[in-house]
């Protein structure tokens, strides 16, 4: 018995000469929402065409349910997948969009009429049966071809950026319908993007990709607050990436001296002498008059204003340049370009990254 | 005011030869004049009393829906491999596909006579029908690749991935997607077979004699209102077959 629902095992695809995936393993547990998170071209549409049956993989295996589905015709897989463009038949009807799975299984017709009506009903087009998909908007037609795939029931459900030809506001509500319908109905999904707050709003966990390679796979916070490569922590969100080498380690903290100047406290494992950077979120970072007990001190070199927030680049006195964000709050006055200011920077929010 | 102007005569010029032949099929006098002289139906009633006449009309219909039949599966199928597939010299091949449509029709129909000749198909109605099928099959092939290349291939995907076979997929999602490409090539297959002069006289054997081919030979011997008059029935039969279709499959589409 396992206990998972997909795995994916040193998949692979090669065109011609480049590598467009590179040994990806990844495992989805049952009835979890895991998103594949990466910039444009790292291979994420590739790896899901892989898992639905259109893209032969070059090498590594797919297992569904514990059967090795490896190279199973793509109408044999039982997965649903919901495409970008959502790919409804144009000339069927949205009840015999949604119908058109259950008639290729040749179930019988008074089955096939009550499911495709509770799934239409499922996604709230109940009143829309006999449109066709152009007399949808693109909202309605992304509910469709996610009822489409809910009424089969599958093991899997396949998401390719399904939300990135809706508009802002669309997309953030469909977000959480989606996120809704999938814990509702518990099928274990796929669901691929470049936005990393679809992702961390939407799944239970996040693969990040890069260049075919996943760098690190866990939840929304833990990528957020551990990331494992200097990839990851630019990617996600904002970090300060100071470059430098690793000088004593032990117990998971080190101390590390940065190539612009100063020694820092950080979490992470190197061996004496190797190069990396520290990764350090700008809004971890506290900001404080100077001669503070344990604080470093700068100079404010540039301010920013956002909507509620400061954001500085402090120059350390040791060297390197740090961005740091501070909140507005009543009585604190935003601080002046060449202030003095103290800055702490806490060990357990500086990591260290080797590359 | 002058744009409109400009569009009527160009109109007029492009529609001047049609109405000629209307007119002159109505004409009292033993050949065809322009302007006509008198009026009677009486040109109109020898041909369809012609068994000539009806003969060569049965052939050509009955050639061009055969080679289109043709034309339009072979088309259909290498505008699916054309368009869908991924392989090495697919332009080149896909040229190749087209060449016909450039060939002048005299090269075609010797290269045609002499390879029937060898085979054993020449003067042939099997070998009639192939030769237009091959005249034809390129429109189709256009015509059907164009609707093709217009819809997402992904909508093909999601029925796989919705469990559809191959089959299945083909017959309920691709056909009814590019039905107007396909009706529009067989269209156009049809009128280029039955229209067509320069291969079949290549081609057809002892007592073949196809529209064209009558219309042809009976200018050789005598000139009668008779032609004009079958050719204004051709006219009457494309408004009634052709334009409908037109509008139906080229001009709208998915209604
Ligand atoms: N059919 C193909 N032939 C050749 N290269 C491809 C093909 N499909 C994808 N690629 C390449 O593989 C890489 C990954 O593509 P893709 O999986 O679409 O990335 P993503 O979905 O993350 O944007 C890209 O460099 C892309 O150009
Ligand atoms: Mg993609």
């Amino acid at each position: 018995m396992t206990t998972y629902d997909l795995e994916m095992q040193g998949l692979r695809k090669i065109y011609g000469d480049s590598v467009a995936v590179d040994a990806v393993t990844l495992s989805l547990g049952k009835g979890e929402m895991v998103a594949l998170l990466g910039p444009s071209g790292c291979g994420k549409t590739t790896t899901l065409r892989m898992v639905a049956g259109f893209v032969e993989p070059s090498a590594g295996r797919i297992l569904l349910d514990g059967r090795d589905i490896t190279h199973v015709p793509a109408n044999q897989r039982d997965t649903g997948m919901v495409f970008q463009s959502y790919a409804l038949f144009p000339h069927m009807t949205v009840r015999r969009n949604v119908a058109f799975g259950l008639r290729c299984r040749h179930l019988p017709e008074d089955e096939v009429r009550r499911r495709t009506a509770e799934a239409i009903e499922l996604v709230g087009l109940g009143s829309f049966e006999e449109r066709y998909p152009r007399q949808l908007s693109g909202g309605q037609q992304q509910r469709v071809a996610l009822a489409r795939v809910l009424v089969l029931r599958p093991k899997l459900l396949l998401f390719d950026e399904p939300l990135s030809n809706l508009d802002a506001k669309l997309r953030v509500q469909m977000r959480q319908e989606i996120r809704r319908l999938q814990k509702d109905v518990g099928i274990t999904a796929l669901f691929v993007t470049h936005d990393q707050d679809e992702a961390s709003s939407i799944a239970d966990r996040i693969a990040v990709m890069n260049a075919g390679r996943i760098e690190q796979a866990g939840t929304p916070a833990e990528i957020y607050n551990e990331p494992a490569t200097r990839f990851v922590a630019d990617f996600i969100g904002t970090s300060n990436l100071i470059d430098g080498v690793a000088e004593t380690s032990g117990d998971g903290r080190m101390t590390f001296r940065a190539d612009a100047g100063g020694v820092f406290a950080a979490r992470g494992r190197a061996s004496t002498g190797a190069r990396g950077a520290l990764c350090i979120r700008p809004e971890k970072v506290d900001i404080c008059p100077p001669g503070v007990a344990g604080a470093r001190e700068g100079i404010v070199r540039r301010t920013a204003r956002t909507a509620g927030m400061m954001e500085y680049v402090v120059v350390l006195t040791d060297g390197p340049e740090l961005t740091v964000q501070e909140q507005l709050r009543h009585g604190i006055a935003p601080r002046e370009d060449g202030a003095l200011v103290g800055v702490v920077l806490r060990e357990e929010d500086t990591q260290f990254l080797v590359g | 005011m002058i744009l409109w102007l400009i569009v009527a005569l160009v109109g007029l010029y492009l529609m001047a030869p049609v109405l000629v032949v209307i007119a002159t099929s109505f004409t009292a006098t033993a050949y065809p004049v322009f302007p006509p002289q008198g009026f009677t139906w009486r040109w109109f009633g020898e041909v369809l009393a012609s068994p000539e006449y009806l003969a060569a009309m049965r052939f050509s219909t009955a050639l061009a829906a055969a080679s289109t039949a043709i034309a339009t599966v072979l088309g259909t199928l290498a505008a699916l491999g054309l368009v869908r597939g991924r392989f090495r010299g697919q332009t080149a091949i896909s040229a190749l596909f087209l060449s016909p449509i450039f060939f002048p029709a005299i090269v075609l129909g010797l290269a045609l006579l002499i390879f029937f000749n060898w085979v054993g198909l020449a003067g042939t109605f099997p070998g009639m029908v192939a030769a237009h099928a091959v005249l034809t099959t390129p429109f189709v092939i256009r015509m059907v690749s164009a609707s093709l290349a217009e819809f997402d291939p992904a909508v093909e995907e999601a029925a796989k991935n919705l469990g559809a076979s191959a089959m299945r997929t083909f017959f309920l999602v691709t056909l009814p997607l590019i039905r107007p490409g396909v009706v529009a090539g067989a269209v156009f297959a049809f009128i280029i077979s039955f229209d067509e002069l320069v291969v079949s006289l290549f081609l057809a054997g002892p007592g073949m004699q196809t529209l064209p081919i009558r219309i042809f030979t009976s200018l050789e011997y005598s000139s009668r209102p008779s032609v004009s008059a079958v050719s204004t029935l051709l006219i009457l039969v494309w408004l009634v077959v052709g334009v409908p279709l037109y509008r139906r499959f080229l001009d709208v589409r998915h209604t």
